[in-house]
Protein backbone atom coordinates (compact mmCIF):
# COMPACT_ATOMS: atom_id res chain seq x y z
CA UNK A 1 0.00 0.00 0.00
CA UNK A 2 2.66 2.69 0.99
CA UNK A 3 4.56 0.97 -1.51
CA UNK A 4 1.99 1.70 -4.53
CA UNK A 5 1.33 5.93 -2.60
CA UNK A 6 4.74 6.38 -3.00
CA UNK A 7 5.26 4.96 -6.78
CA UNK A 8 2.28 6.87 -7.02
CA UNK A 9 3.47 10.16 -5.90
CA UNK A 10 6.68 9.77 -7.68
CA UNK A 11 5.87 8.81 -10.96
CA UNK A 12 3.36 12.31 -10.78
CA UNK A 13 6.04 14.35 -9.75
CA UNK A 14 7.90 13.05 -12.65
CA UNK A 15 5.94 13.37 -15.45
CA UNK A 16 4.14 16.47 -14.16
CA UNK A 17 7.60 18.31 -13.67
CA UNK A 18 9.10 16.75 -17.03
CA UNK A 19 6.32 18.09 -18.68
CA UNK A 20 7.01 21.96 -17.05
CA UNK A 21 10.22 21.54 -18.34
CA UNK A 22 9.40 21.89 -21.58
CA UNK A 23 6.46 23.82 -21.34
CA UNK A 24 7.79 27.02 -19.07
CA UNK A 25 9.12 29.72 -21.26
CA UNK A 26 11.58 30.79 -18.82
CA UNK A 27 15.23 28.86 -18.57
CA UNK A 28 15.38 28.47 -15.10
CA UNK A 29 12.19 27.24 -14.46
CA UNK A 30 13.02 24.89 -17.11
CA UNK A 31 15.76 23.67 -14.99
CA UNK A 32 14.57 23.83 -11.65
CA UNK A 33 11.60 21.71 -12.90
CA UNK A 34 14.33 19.16 -14.38
CA UNK A 35 16.24 19.18 -10.51
CA UNK A 36 12.69 18.01 -8.85
CA UNK A 37 12.11 15.53 -11.90
CA UNK A 38 15.86 14.09 -11.18
CA UNK A 39 14.53 14.20 -7.41
CA UNK A 40 11.57 11.55 -8.20
CA UNK A 41 14.01 9.75 -10.02
CA UNK A 42 15.67 8.98 -7.13
CA UNK A 43 12.89 7.87 -4.95
CA UNK A 44 11.97 5.58 -7.71
CA UNK A 45 15.64 3.82 -7.73
CA UNK A 46 14.80 3.10 -3.89
CA UNK A 47 12.28 1.34 -4.60
CA UNK A 48 14.02 -0.26 -7.43
CA UNK A 49 16.66 -1.93 -4.88
CA UNK A 50 19.07 0.62 -6.12
CA UNK A 51 20.16 2.75 -3.36
CA UNK A 52 23.46 3.83 -4.20
CA UNK A 53 22.30 4.98 -7.84
CA UNK A 54 19.85 7.10 -6.14
CA UNK A 55 22.49 8.50 -4.57
CA UNK A 56 23.87 9.27 -7.05
CA UNK A 57 21.05 10.29 -9.04
CA UNK A 58 20.58 13.08 -6.18
CA UNK A 59 24.09 14.10 -5.51
CA UNK A 60 25.38 14.20 -9.33
CA UNK A 61 22.21 15.02 -11.40
CA UNK A 62 20.53 17.04 -9.18
CA UNK A 63 23.55 18.35 -7.56
CA UNK A 64 26.55 18.94 -9.65
CA UNK A 65 25.15 18.51 -13.80
CA UNK A 66 21.92 20.73 -12.79
CA UNK A 67 24.42 23.26 -11.00
CA UNK A 68 26.35 23.70 -13.85
CA UNK A 69 22.90 24.04 -15.98
CA UNK A 70 21.67 26.77 -13.67
CA UNK A 71 25.54 28.58 -13.79
CA UNK A 72 25.66 28.60 -17.52
CA UNK A 73 21.76 29.72 -17.91
CA UNK A 74 22.95 32.67 -15.27
CA UNK A 75 26.56 33.42 -17.05
CA UNK A 76 24.79 33.72 -20.52
CA UNK A 77 22.68 35.96 -18.86
CA UNK A 78 19.58 34.32 -20.23
CA UNK A 79 16.81 35.55 -17.26
CA UNK A 80 14.15 36.28 -20.33
CA UNK A 81 11.99 34.16 -22.28
CA UNK A 82 14.26 34.51 -25.98
CA UNK A 83 12.13 36.75 -28.52
CA UNK A 84 12.28 34.10 -31.01
CA UNK A 85 11.13 30.96 -29.61
CA UNK A 86 7.15 31.54 -30.43
CA UNK A 87 7.81 31.64 -34.01
CA UNK A 88 7.26 27.94 -34.41
CA UNK A 89 4.71 27.75 -36.66
CA UNK A 90 4.34 24.25 -38.61
CA UNK A 91 6.92 22.93 -36.31
CA UNK A 92 4.65 22.80 -33.19
CA UNK A 93 1.82 20.23 -34.64
CA UNK A 94 4.56 18.50 -35.75
CA UNK A 95 6.44 17.69 -32.91
CA UNK A 96 3.67 16.92 -30.68
CA UNK A 97 2.44 14.61 -33.75
CA UNK A 98 5.50 12.93 -34.26
CA UNK A 99 6.47 12.97 -29.95
CA UNK A 100 2.79 10.91 -30.13
CA UNK A 101 3.79 8.76 -33.01
CA UNK A 102 7.04 7.65 -30.47
CA UNK A 103 4.65 7.15 -27.79
CA UNK A 104 2.49 5.04 -29.64
CA UNK A 105 5.12 2.74 -30.82
CA UNK A 106 6.30 2.18 -27.62
CA UNK A 107 3.39 2.07 -25.94
CA UNK A 108 2.50 -1.12 -28.93
CA UNK A 109 6.09 -2.71 -28.14
CA UNK A 110 5.72 -2.45 -24.49
CA UNK A 111 1.75 -3.99 -24.42
CA UNK A 112 2.13 -6.69 -27.59
CA UNK A 113 2.48 -10.21 -26.40
CA UNK A 114 4.47 -11.97 -29.00
CA UNK A 115 2.84 -15.48 -30.46
CA UNK A 116 5.26 -17.88 -28.66
CA UNK A 117 5.87 -15.91 -25.43
CA UNK A 118 9.62 -16.36 -25.64
CA UNK A 119 12.05 -15.52 -22.53
CA UNK A 120 15.68 -13.85 -23.61
CA UNK A 121 18.06 -16.28 -22.39
CA UNK A 122 20.86 -15.39 -20.28
CA UNK A 123 24.32 -15.84 -21.13
CA UNK A 124 25.44 -19.45 -19.58
CA UNK A 125 28.22 -17.88 -17.20
CA UNK A 126 25.42 -15.95 -15.54
CA UNK A 127 22.83 -18.64 -15.30
CA UNK A 128 25.96 -20.84 -13.46
CA UNK A 129 26.91 -18.07 -11.10
CA UNK A 130 23.30 -18.04 -10.88
CA UNK A 131 23.07 -21.83 -9.93
CA UNK A 132 26.10 -21.75 -7.28
CA UNK A 133 25.64 -18.37 -5.34
CA UNK A 134 21.69 -18.15 -5.91
CA UNK A 135 20.44 -17.35 -2.29
CA UNK A 136 23.75 -15.39 -1.50
CA UNK A 137 23.85 -13.00 -4.53
CA UNK A 138 19.95 -12.52 -4.37
CA UNK A 139 19.85 -11.63 -0.58
CA UNK A 140 21.91 -8.38 -1.47
CA UNK A 141 20.59 -7.43 -4.73
CA UNK A 142 21.13 -4.04 -5.21
CA UNK A 143 23.63 -2.95 -2.83
CA UNK A 144 26.60 -0.86 -2.94
CA UNK A 145 28.49 -4.35 -2.17
CA UNK A 146 27.14 -5.93 -5.09
CA UNK A 147 27.29 -3.33 -7.07
CA UNK A 148 30.70 -2.92 -6.27
CA UNK A 149 31.43 -6.30 -6.63
CA UNK A 150 30.12 -6.42 -10.37
CA UNK A 151 32.02 -3.29 -11.05
CA UNK A 152 35.28 -3.88 -10.31
CA UNK A 153 35.48 -7.23 -11.82
CA UNK A 154 33.28 -7.89 -14.79
CA UNK A 155 33.46 -4.37 -15.54
CA UNK A 156 36.78 -3.27 -14.29
CA UNK A 157 38.19 -2.55 -18.16
CA UNK A 158 35.18 -0.37 -18.71
CA UNK A 159 35.62 1.15 -15.41
CA UNK A 160 39.11 2.30 -16.36
CA UNK A 161 38.24 3.30 -19.98
CA UNK A 162 35.11 5.77 -18.02
CA UNK A 163 38.41 7.98 -16.77
CA UNK A 164 39.88 8.14 -20.25
CA UNK A 165 36.73 9.73 -21.64
CA UNK A 166 36.53 11.93 -18.16
CA UNK A 167 39.75 13.43 -19.24
CA UNK A 168 38.79 13.58 -22.84
CA UNK A 169 36.05 15.52 -22.09
CA UNK A 170 37.88 17.93 -19.63
CA UNK A 171 40.55 18.43 -21.99
CA UNK A 172 37.42 18.93 -24.58
CA UNK A 173 35.91 21.60 -22.55
CA UNK A 174 39.49 23.38 -21.62
CA UNK A 175 40.17 23.89 -25.68
CA UNK A 176 36.78 24.82 -26.30
CA UNK A 177 36.48 27.39 -24.06
CA UNK A 178 39.49 29.27 -24.08
CA UNK A 179 39.22 32.26 -26.13
CA UNK A 180 42.53 31.14 -27.91
CA UNK A 181 45.15 28.70 -26.97
CA UNK B 1 5.43 -2.90 -8.08
CA UNK B 2 5.49 -5.07 -11.15
CA UNK B 3 8.20 -4.10 -13.99
CA UNK B 4 5.88 -2.79 -16.23
CA UNK B 5 5.02 0.54 -14.11
CA UNK B 6 8.33 1.67 -14.37
CA UNK B 7 8.71 0.75 -17.99
CA UNK B 8 5.54 2.63 -18.40
CA UNK B 9 7.07 6.04 -16.29
CA UNK B 10 10.35 5.58 -18.44
CA UNK B 11 8.69 5.64 -21.96
CA UNK B 12 6.50 8.72 -20.73
CA UNK B 13 9.64 10.70 -19.97
CA UNK B 14 11.51 9.55 -22.89
CA UNK B 15 8.97 11.26 -25.14
CA UNK B 16 7.92 14.30 -23.46
CA UNK B 17 12.07 14.80 -23.91
CA UNK B 18 11.83 14.16 -27.40
CA UNK B 19 8.89 16.31 -27.86
CA UNK B 20 10.93 18.58 -25.72
CA UNK B 21 14.01 18.44 -28.56
CA UNK B 22 11.31 18.75 -31.41
CA UNK B 23 9.39 21.72 -30.02
CA UNK B 24 11.79 24.07 -28.57
CA UNK B 25 14.65 26.32 -29.99
CA UNK B 26 16.44 27.53 -26.54
CA UNK B 27 19.59 25.67 -26.87
CA UNK B 28 19.52 24.86 -23.33
CA UNK B 29 16.24 23.59 -22.90
CA UNK B 30 16.77 20.95 -25.64
CA UNK B 31 20.47 19.82 -23.85
CA UNK B 32 18.02 19.50 -20.58
CA UNK B 33 16.02 17.09 -22.51
CA UNK B 34 18.33 15.54 -23.61
CA UNK B 35 19.43 14.60 -20.43
CA UNK B 36 15.60 13.73 -19.47
CA UNK B 37 15.89 10.78 -22.30
CA UNK B 38 19.10 9.66 -20.65
CA UNK B 39 17.73 9.48 -17.28
CA UNK B 40 14.23 7.80 -18.97
CA UNK B 41 16.81 4.94 -20.26
CA UNK B 42 18.31 4.45 -17.01
CA UNK B 43 15.14 4.01 -15.08
CA UNK B 44 13.93 1.21 -17.88
CA UNK B 45 17.73 0.06 -17.48
CA UNK B 46 17.32 -0.34 -13.13
CA UNK B 47 13.83 -1.92 -13.50
CA UNK B 48 15.25 -4.68 -16.30
CA UNK B 49 18.28 -5.01 -13.68
CA UNK B 50 15.44 -5.94 -10.69
CA UNK B 51 12.89 -7.96 -12.83
CA UNK B 52 16.01 -10.22 -14.54
CA UNK B 53 18.06 -9.92 -11.01
CA UNK B 54 21.18 -8.94 -13.03
CA UNK B 55 23.87 -6.13 -11.38
CA UNK B 56 24.60 -5.40 -14.99
CA UNK B 57 21.63 -3.02 -15.43
CA UNK B 58 22.75 -0.87 -12.53
CA UNK B 59 26.51 -0.69 -13.52
CA UNK B 60 25.34 0.06 -16.97
CA UNK B 61 23.55 3.17 -15.10
CA UNK B 62 26.43 3.94 -13.68
CA UNK B 63 28.09 4.55 -17.00
CA UNK B 64 25.46 6.04 -18.43
CA UNK B 65 25.77 9.21 -15.64
CA UNK B 66 29.43 9.40 -16.40
CA UNK B 67 29.13 9.74 -20.07
CA UNK B 68 26.18 12.01 -19.07
CA UNK B 69 28.16 14.34 -17.09
CA UNK B 70 31.15 14.01 -19.71
CA UNK B 71 28.34 15.15 -22.16
CA UNK B 72 27.03 17.78 -20.44
CA UNK B 73 30.14 19.72 -19.54
CA UNK B 74 31.44 19.52 -22.87
CA UNK B 75 28.16 20.53 -24.17
CA UNK B 76 27.14 23.44 -22.29
CA UNK B 77 31.24 24.31 -23.22
CA UNK B 78 29.84 24.51 -26.89
CA UNK B 79 26.97 26.62 -26.05
CA UNK B 80 29.14 28.99 -24.11
CA UNK B 81 31.23 29.13 -27.15
CA UNK B 82 28.10 29.60 -29.63
CA UNK B 83 26.83 32.17 -27.47
CA UNK B 84 30.51 34.68 -27.18
CA UNK B 85 30.13 34.17 -31.61
CA UNK B 86 26.87 34.57 -32.10
CA UNK B 87 25.40 36.12 -28.98
CA UNK B 88 22.40 33.64 -29.15
CA UNK B 89 22.03 30.50 -28.33
CA UNK B 90 18.59 30.04 -30.31
CA UNK B 91 18.93 27.01 -32.62
CA UNK B 92 17.09 28.33 -35.28
CA UNK B 93 19.48 30.60 -35.80
CA UNK B 94 22.51 29.06 -35.93
CA UNK B 95 22.22 27.12 -38.71
CA UNK B 96 25.20 27.77 -40.82
CA UNK B 97 25.88 24.34 -41.37
CA UNK B 98 22.62 23.58 -42.97
CA UNK B 99 23.44 25.40 -46.29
Amino acid sequence: MADTLIFGVAAFLIIASAMMVVASRHPIHSALFLVLSFLGLAVIFFQLNAPFLAAVQVIVYAGAIMVLFLFVIMLLGEDKPLPGESRLGIQLPLGILFALLLAAQIGYMLIRQPAGRTVVARPPDVQLVHAAGEKAQYADFGSVKALGNELYTQYLFAFEATSIVLLVAMVGVVVLAKRRL
Amino acid sequence: MPTSYYLVISAMLFTIGVLGVLVRRNAIIIFMCVEMMLNAANLAFVAAARDLKLMSGQVFVFFVMTVAAAEVAVGLAIIVALFRNRATIDVDEVNLLKY
